[in-house]
């Protein structure tokens, strides 16, 4: 429907322009009415005499006025995203149609650069998603909603509230930046966050060089175009949707209770040789858990004197909490069935002369976990106004959105509510016996943080974000085929964080110190394009369009934080300000966040014989201030061919069920510059942490020296990644199937890599070289279906799209050694980027099993005094009959084999119902919780595995080498207080990932016309919404979707949110 | 309008809005300094306190501080027989497969110990180079920034020595700022002599006496040239090199004629806040804390704190029960040699055989004042049944040193890293291997006598109501302390050399040296293996582990440093052929 809408609306105007000045001759008047689909006026229809430059537009009512010549007797009705009807005159006066949109939307109009450009006629991979597909999907940004939605776009996103996603188009093309660039209404951003994607009227992606390569420089990792609603000629249009609904945590840990985690120490302790003893549960002579009354006194029973409630104390220098035993199930403390609403109002409309949308939306989540949330407000206005006789335009798009992340919450955080799930002592309760926050100062029970403790303390954290996105320009049309186009746009942005640090004084290594830090942040980014377009079909054959530009931006930003500590109350409105905390204790730091300028100049050239044989031209120059003059700029060409084989009468004899088939083949290069803002310059910083030293004694105040900061590369240039794309879409069977079909390569060459620097050169930073190449290649395929029956009271349809990519590292630094480890933990680096492998392979031990024996543990390579019955076997890889860390190979592959999504609606009469899945199929993932979960590493709690999955002698009271297994096909290592070593980083975190999830089934009902007629509704409808019912996968972990950071390290599960279930009920009206 | 003159404007505007000025694309670095700018006095100045920045252990991004830590409480502590590492099995697993001699070279603590060495060293060279450009700075003050880094590149390369078996040696003519390959060097010969030259340039040039405490003099640059030798002063089975220690004692010998130092009357005051910089230190690492910044306190040893309030973090660190039952005497005060660790030093009933009064300034054990904080007991440590009963002390600032910043176990309580005591029982081991076993016996007898005074034992104290209220019982001592000199004449050589080394150890317990001091003397291997056979029937997780000889001496090279070392795919460092 919106698409339509635009259609209409931008036809009007092309039409208003081509037909201005057009001479028209006078032989007789036909007059008529056409209506759409829903027999409303149709604006701005093209009405042609047949076989002439003779036509019309219908105007605001869809009524139109034309002089047919005597001898030609045939009129055609066209119209962007309808289907193009032919009407013979013969002696009517009076002619009046209704259209129906043409299901192939081929004739659509997207933006894929600066400027339009028909379906039909792009010849590079582009594809568009609609934006009631996007909206299907509740969410904080529009990037999560197109998860699924392309071929050839993945997505991995975060379930946390107002949580940002990580989108990869056709793999990795290099090892410092993926993201892809969006083209917000033509301004350029990195950012995704904070557009409400209800504004979103359409998206286009474009994969491949030969579409993005018009965007030269930021384009290598592919574009996102998006174009905002804007409003249609005709009445007023007001909009009221609405939804509300609540979510449940999909998943949650398998984690012991207080007396199986007794057993399990008491096994650990019998299995490493040790007299079973623990601070807290007493063991009776066969393993018998009994659990204390007290954990703080430790151990204590009902009436010890030592737990007398008068000896309570929580005060500094003297803690003495006095605590009960507990079965906590931790997931439970710190979880929620939390609501989510959304709601959105608008108003749209105009005139020949100016048009107008305006949009106000207030979403609100809360978490799963308790106490974060993220609530958004939002305004938009878009506008446009002609003047001059309709040759001069000047619009704007403005949106203003303001966002408020609250409460604490981080995946991957060691003591995030969902790590404390899984690893914070069952024994220990939520409050001590004074309702204080219970700590775990007892003995053995660990040093976690009290979840529940944390997420409370954490609840008046706020992340406040202002951004101002839009543009203001202006058009003028010198002829009807020559404009030019000025463009300034901004993006805006700011934020302040207050990040309030009560203290935790029952923590065993907490204190009684409160804080708070203030954080301010800005930045400004202007851009100033100027574009030249000529557009003309001569004879009407040889269609001509081309244009050229240029671009100026500029981006600023600076950061501040503050902080204090010491005051006097913990209240929000007391700890919130930085004036009431000690004087004495404050902080500050502030530096540039972002520093760069880029100018481009760049060209389209396209043409296309009779829409049949199509051919483009780009050509973009670039030039950033990230290089020193001499490497500044660079050229970024690409091409590309269309070939509509449909249009052939061969092909039409051969294949006659074929409504359209076009062959496509593009080439182009792209470029990146994302190494930071002064790669070429070697710099210093001065501060304490790295260069603060009291050389004179003072015990207070260190001086303060300078310290290698970065190390500068003055020669880098841009990297360059070449695409080809070899595609074609098709339509068949009278657009009931659609298909569209793309195989690509793309080679990143000149990879700006940021070389290992080494030790011995100091810590200061490295800066990118110009030095490795990555491939990717693979394939792109969307599938659709659809049909109608009972003469259209049953619709359906079925959409698939389907990705593969494979991503390689050819080269790092053209030494083939070089290695480049990810991100290391507790345990060493888990990944490992080298030539010859795909990026972020995982890099560890690799486990064939577990010894049955001793027998068979002596027979294996000797791995210290490691090897016994019970623990894992490790590959002696390199078969010098030890095991060492020459042993580590590579163990998984964070990438999947394929990932897809499937749409399927069905509709019957004023019901329709959607349901809508995604996947990933053969990515492995590193398990990380497991290390705390699985193994003997702190003191805490153990995953179900570590005590049922474990390997166990059926003899354990037998000496070790007389062991034998009583459960042979145990997966986890044998219980062992001792074991510090199966822990390392091995095969056994490895998981596949591959995971199937229902993401959506919604059953709307639109009401009948002849009811909301009645009340002055034009539409409505209502909805009832399923989110994330239902996940396959046999990832042990809650989430298998695993959002990282840095690219060098895929996949490394630390403990992420799971997704949530939410049941929704929605409303939207029209009036 | 006519067509052409509308394409004309058109181009016109279009052309007037594509200028581009240079200084458009131009941006200078905002905010930070450039290379350039420091070449100035100050700017020189400023980097060489970046190079005395990384004496500390902290300073280095991407690490934890206790990783680097000059006091090397892991790699000089948790790995020799003075201590465990403590708190319960699973917390810093890395720091375990030191303890148990499985030296693997991805391990993080051995890369970052490196990683750390090194930056010091390229920040003295840095200094170095960049003096070079300076113009306007007298003679005088040159030939002093020069010694200063001189001294430190020594100091790091000398810790780097201790560490490794082959470390490289970097100068300031192979270090280039600008190119980042410029370090990758072979690591194909013995650093001794490079660090020898260093040390002692800077002796030559440095003045006897600094305005500023932090500042190395012409004795210190002494002190750790003479350390130097000291640790080339046996090959690796044991045998002296006594050319090596002559050496050594000239340099040794100069100090203590100089009269410029002397052993505090009180034992203690080396390990507390009220008294650093006293007069028998020769060269602190300094520390400072205030509410407001904690990044120049001592954060390498944060964690080997006691895990109970008022610290909480985190236990590790614990001495162990042969350390304790070093400090066992006889009835006349003098140490068991051969027999200490035949039975325990017991912890759960009151001891009350004889003990070196060093002992409870050195660990905590339960029942005795932890210093002036509050008796300690078995809530000190995390997990009794893993590591023990005690802590270490040394280190941990007295209670007015305590809570200042938002970490209260961050301190300004400095490291002594060179102190007149080292300078006496250094001259006494080569009085030892060169036969001059009264001389030897006179110096272990001053360190001993200082241990004497009965001002500085630890009170006997009485646990009060609540757990950190306790009262002094005046005149009475924490334990049974006996400690006497030596006062018969030394015959055995073997005897003399066994108490020296003993009195080393009881000396400087604790104090991150013991794993290197039996590395020096060549007996690491024999020491450590029966140090676990012993001690793993005490502690179960240590049993069946042993220490390899003519490998564990020394660190692998981290696997990292090597890989990052690549010139044309080939590998400049070369990982020590132990492993």
């Amino acid at each position: 429907m919106f698409m339509k809408k635009i259609y209409k609306s931008l036809s009007v105007f092309l039409l208003l322009l081509v037909f201005s000045s057009a001479t028209l001759m006078a032989q007789r008047t036909v007059t008529g009415t056409v209506l759409d689909e829903f027999g409303e006026s149709l604006p701005g229809v093209t009405v042609l005499v047949k076989g002439t430059t003779t036509g019309t537009a219908t105007d605001i009512d869809g009524k139109f006025s034309i002089n047919v010549p005597v001898d030609n007797e045939v009129l055609v009705f066209s119209f962007i995203g309808y289907r193009t009807v032919e009407q013979t005159v013969g002696n009517r006066s009076n002619i009046s149609i209704s259209m129906s949109p043409d299901e192939s939307l081929l004739s659509e109009l997207v933006v894929t650069g600066y400027g339009e450009q028909s379906k039909r006629s792009i010849t590079g991979a582009v594809t568009t998603v609609e934006a009631k597909d996007l909206l299907a999907i509740p969410a904080s940004t529009f990037a999560q909603q197109l998860q699924g939605r392309a071929a050839g776009v993945n997505v991995t996103n975060s379930a946390v509230p107002g949580g940002e996603a990580t989108v990869r188009i056709r793999g990795f093309g290099t090892i410092g930046n993926n993201n892809p660039l969006y083209i917000i209404d033509g301004v350029p951003t990195e950012r995704q966050s904070n557009l409400n994607p209800e504004d979103i009227e359409t998206m286009q992606i474009l994969k491949d060089a030969s579409a993005a390569s018009i965007y030269g420089s930021r384009a290598a990792n592919g574009v996102i175009i998006i174009t905002t609603k804007r409003g249609k000629v005709g009445k007023p249009s007001i909009n009221f949707s609405t939804f509300t609904g609540s979510q449940t945590a999909a998943a949650s840990p398998e984690v012991l209770n207080s007396e199986e985690l007794g057993r399990y120490l008491y096994l650990a302790d019998v299995y490493a040789g040790k007299t079973p003893s623990h601070g807290q549960y007493r063991f009776g002579p066969n393993g018998e858990v009994s659990i204390p009354f007290y954990v703080f006194p430790s151990g204590a029973s009902e009436g010890d004197p030592r737990a007398d409630p008068s000896l309570y104390s929580l005060r500094p220098g003297n803690i003495y909490a006095i605590t009960r035993a507990a079965d906590t199930n931790w997931w439970n403390e710190v979880t929620r069935t939390a609501p989510i609403k959304n709601y959105q109002l608008s108003a749209a409309g105009g005139s020949e002369n100016g048009r107008y949308a305006l949009s106000a939306g207030y979403f609100n989540q809360e978490g799963i976990v308790k106490y974060i949330g993220y609530e958004r407000f939002s305004l938009r206005a878009n506008t446009e106004f002609k003047t001059l006789n309709n040759k001069v335009t000047i619009g704007e798009n403005l949106s203003v959105t303001f966002d408020n992340t609250k409460g604490g919450f981080g995946n991957q955080e060691e003591q995030n509510a969902v790590s404390g799930a899984y690893k914070h002592h069952p024994l220990l309760p939520v409050y001590d016996i004074a309702g204080n926050f219970a700590g775990s100062r007892g003995a053995n029970l660990g040093n976690n943080f009290n979840p529940y403790a944390v997420i409370n303390r954490q609840q008046d954290n706020r992340n406040l974000r202002l951004r101002i996105f839009g543009n203001a320009y202006a058009a003028i049309d010198f002829t009807e085929d020559f404009q030019f186009k000025t463009s300034l746009g901004i993006d805006g942005n700011t934020s302040r964080g207050k990040f309030l640090g009560r203290p935790q004084p029952e923590y065993v290594e907490g204190n009684f110190i409160n804080g708070s830090t203030s954080t301010n942040d800005y930045t400004y980014q202007w851009v100033w394009s100027n574009v030249l377009s000529y557009s003309k079909v001569f004879k009407e054959v040889h269609g001509f369009d081309a244009y050229v530009g240029t671009e100026a931006i500029k981006e600023f930003g600076e950061f501040f934080e503050a902080g204090r500590q010491r005051f006097a109350f913990l209240t929000p409105e007391i700890l919130s300000y930085l004036d009431l905390g000690d004087a004495t204790t404050a902080t500050n730091s502030g530096n540039v966040s972002r520093d760069y300028s880029l100018y481009s100049v760049f060209g389209k050239f396209n043409y296309n014989y009779k829409s049949k044989y199509l051919f483009q031209v780009i050509i973009r120059n670039d030039a950033s201030s990230r290089f020193l003059s001499a490497s500044r700029s660079a050229t970024f060409p690409a091409f590309s061919v269309g070939w509509r084989l449909s249009d052939e009468n061969f092909f039409k004899s051969a294949l006659p069920f074929f409504d359209d088939f076009k062959l496509r083949y593009g080439w182009g290069k792209t470029g990146n510059q994302a190494i930071g803002d002064y790669n070429a310059f070697t710099t210093y910083r001065s501060n304490i942490l790295n260069a603060g030293y009291p050389i004179d004694g003072s015990t207070s105040s260190p001086a303060i020296g300078f310290d290698a900061q970065r190390f500068g590369n003055p020669n880098a240039k841009w990297e360059t990644t070449t695409s080809n794309n070899l595609g074609f879409d098709a339509s068949l069977l009278n657009n009931k199937i659609n298909i569209e079909f793309d195989a690509w390569t793309r080679v990143t060459s000149d990879m700006l890599f940021t070389i290992p620097v080494t030790f011995t050169a100091g810590d200061a930073g490295a800066s990118a070289s110009n030095v490795g190449q990555i491939t990717n290649k693979g394939l792109d395929l969307t599938l659709g279906y659809s049909d109608k029956a009972m003469n259209g009271d049953f619709r359906y349809s079925i959409t698939g799209n389907f990705s593969i990519y494979r991503n390689r590292v050819d080269r790092l630094d053209g030494n083939e050694g070089t290695r480049f480890f990810g991100f290391g933990s507790r345990v060493p680096a888990v990944t490992i980027t080298q030539a010859g492998l795909p990026l972020s392979s995982y890099y560890g031990f690799n486990v064939l099993g577990i010894f049955q024996s001793q027998e068979e543990a002596n027979s294996h390579a000797t791995y210290g005094t490691y090897n016994a019955p019970g623990k894992f076997k490790i590959e002696d890889v390199n078969q010098d009959g030890r095991i060492s860390d020459d042993d580590r190979t590579i163990i998984g592959n964070p990438h999947p084999n394929f990932v897809y999504g499937i749409n399927i609606t069905v509709g019957y009469k004023n019901f329709d119902l959607n349901i809508f899945g995604n996947g990933s199929q053969g990515n492995d993932i590193f398990n990380y919780v497991r290390y705390f979960a699985d193994f003997n590493t702190f003191q805490g709690n153990r995953s179900k595995a570590a005590l049922y999955d474990a390997w166990q002698p059926s003899n354990p009271t037998a000496p070790r080498s007389q062991w034998a297994a009583a459960n042979p096909n145990a997966t986890a290592p044998i219980m062992d207080a001792n074991d510090q070593v199966s822990s390392r980083p091995s095969s056994y975190f490895i998981e596949d990932g591959s995971f199937f999830r229902i993401r959506n089934i919604q059953l709307s009902y639109t009401l009948p016309k002849s009811l909301l007629s009645r009340y002055g509704f034009g539409n409505a409808q209502v909805y009832l919404q399923g989110q994330n019912l239902f996940t396959f996968t046999k990832y042990t972990g809650l989430n298998p979707e695993i959002q990282t950071n840095t690219d060098n390290t895929l996949g490394f599960d630390g403990g992420f949110m799971p997704v949530s279930k939410t049941l929704l009920i929605g409303l939207n009206l029209n009036f | 309008m006519k067509s052409k003159y509308k394409i004309y404007l058109a181009l016109s505007a279009f052309f007037m809005s594509t200028g581009c000025s240079d200084e458009f694309l131009t941006k200078e670095p905002q905010g930070q300094f450039s290379s350039s700018g420091l070449a100035t006095e100050e700017g020189v100045e400023g980097i060489l306190l970046g190079a005395y920045k990384m004496l500390s252990g902290t300073g280095l991004d991407g690490q934890a501080p206790w990783e680097n830590d000059v006091q090397n409480w892991v790699f000089g502590g948790i790995a020799s027989d003075d201590a465990y590492k403590g708190t319960d099995a699973g917390d810093q697993p890395e720091q375990s497969f030191i303890e148990a001699y499985d030296f693997q070279a991805f391990n993080g603590h051995i890369r970052n110990k490196w990683r750390g060495l090194f930056k010091g060293v390229a920040r003295a060279n840095d200094a170095l180079n960049t003096l070079k450009n300076v113009e306007s700075i007298s003679d005088a003050r040159r030939n002093q920034i020069i010694a200063e880094a001189r001294f430190l590149r020594g100091f790091f390369h000398m810790e780097a020595r201790k560490m490794w078996r082959n470390p490289p040696y970097i100068d300031d003519t192979i270090f280039d700022i600008n190119d980042v390959e410029s370090t990758k060097v072979p690591n194909d010969k013995e650093i001794w002599p490079f660090i020898e030259a260093d040390l002692e340039a800077a002796m030559n040039d440095l003045p006897e006496t600094q305005d500023q405490v932090g500042r190395p003099t012409k004795w210190a640059a002494m002190a750790f040239l003479a350390k130097a030798k000291m640790y080339q002063g046996w090959n690796a089975n044991g045998t002296s090199n006594n050319a090596k220690l002559l050496e050594a004692k000239a340099l040794l010998d100069q100090i203590v004629s100089s009269g410029r130092y002397r052993l505090m009357n009180n034992f203690k005051d080396n390990f507390l806040v009220a008294t650093r910089n006293n007069a028998e230190s020769i060269f602190e690492v300094q520390y400072s804390i205030s509410s407001a910044n904690d990044q120049a306190s001592n954060q390498g040893v944060g964690l080997a704190h006691p895990y109970t309030d008022p610290w909480g973090c985190c236990g590790f660190y614990q001495a162990s029960q042969n350390l304790v039952n070093a400090f066992k005497t006889d009835s006349n005060g003098l140490p068991l040699l051969d027999t200490f660790n035949d039975s325990d030093v017991s912890w759960e009933t009151n001891y009350t055989g004889p003990l070196d009064p060093r002992i409870d300034h050195s660990l905590g054990r339960p029942g005795i004042l932890f210093k002036d904080f509050k008796i300690h007991q078995t809530d000190f440590v995390r997990d009794l049944s893993y590591a023990g009963p005690y802590s270490s002390m040394k280190h941990v600032a007295e209670k007015a040193g305590f809570g200042i910043g938002g970490w209260g176990n961050l301190t300004s309580n400095n490291y002594r890293l060179m102190r007149y005591s080292m300078i006496l029982l250094w001259l006494a081991e080569v009085e030892v291997e060169v036969g001059s076993l009264d001389r030897a016996r006179e110096l272990v007898n001053q360190i001993r006598s200082r241990a004497a005074n009965e001002d500085s034992w630890v009170p006997k104290a009485i646990q009060g109501a609540t757990r950190n209220d306790f009262t002094i019982v005046q005149g009475e001592y924490a334990a049974k302390y006996e400690i006497s000199t030596y006062n018969s004449s030394w015959t055995d050589k073997d005897v003399a050399r066994k108490a020296v080394r003993f009195e080393t150890r009881l000396e400087f317990a604790m104090e991150g040296h013991r794993f290197f001091d039996l590395q020096r003397w060549g007996i690491a291997a024999k020491t450590l293996n029966e140090y676990l056979l012993v001690e793993g029937t005490k502690r179960v997780y240590l049993a069946g582990r042993s220490f390899s000889a003519n490998k564990n001496e020394f660190y692998p090279i981290p696997l990292e440093a090597i890989d990052r070392s690549l010139i044309g795919g080939e590998a400049t460092l070369k990982q020590d052929p132990a492993y």
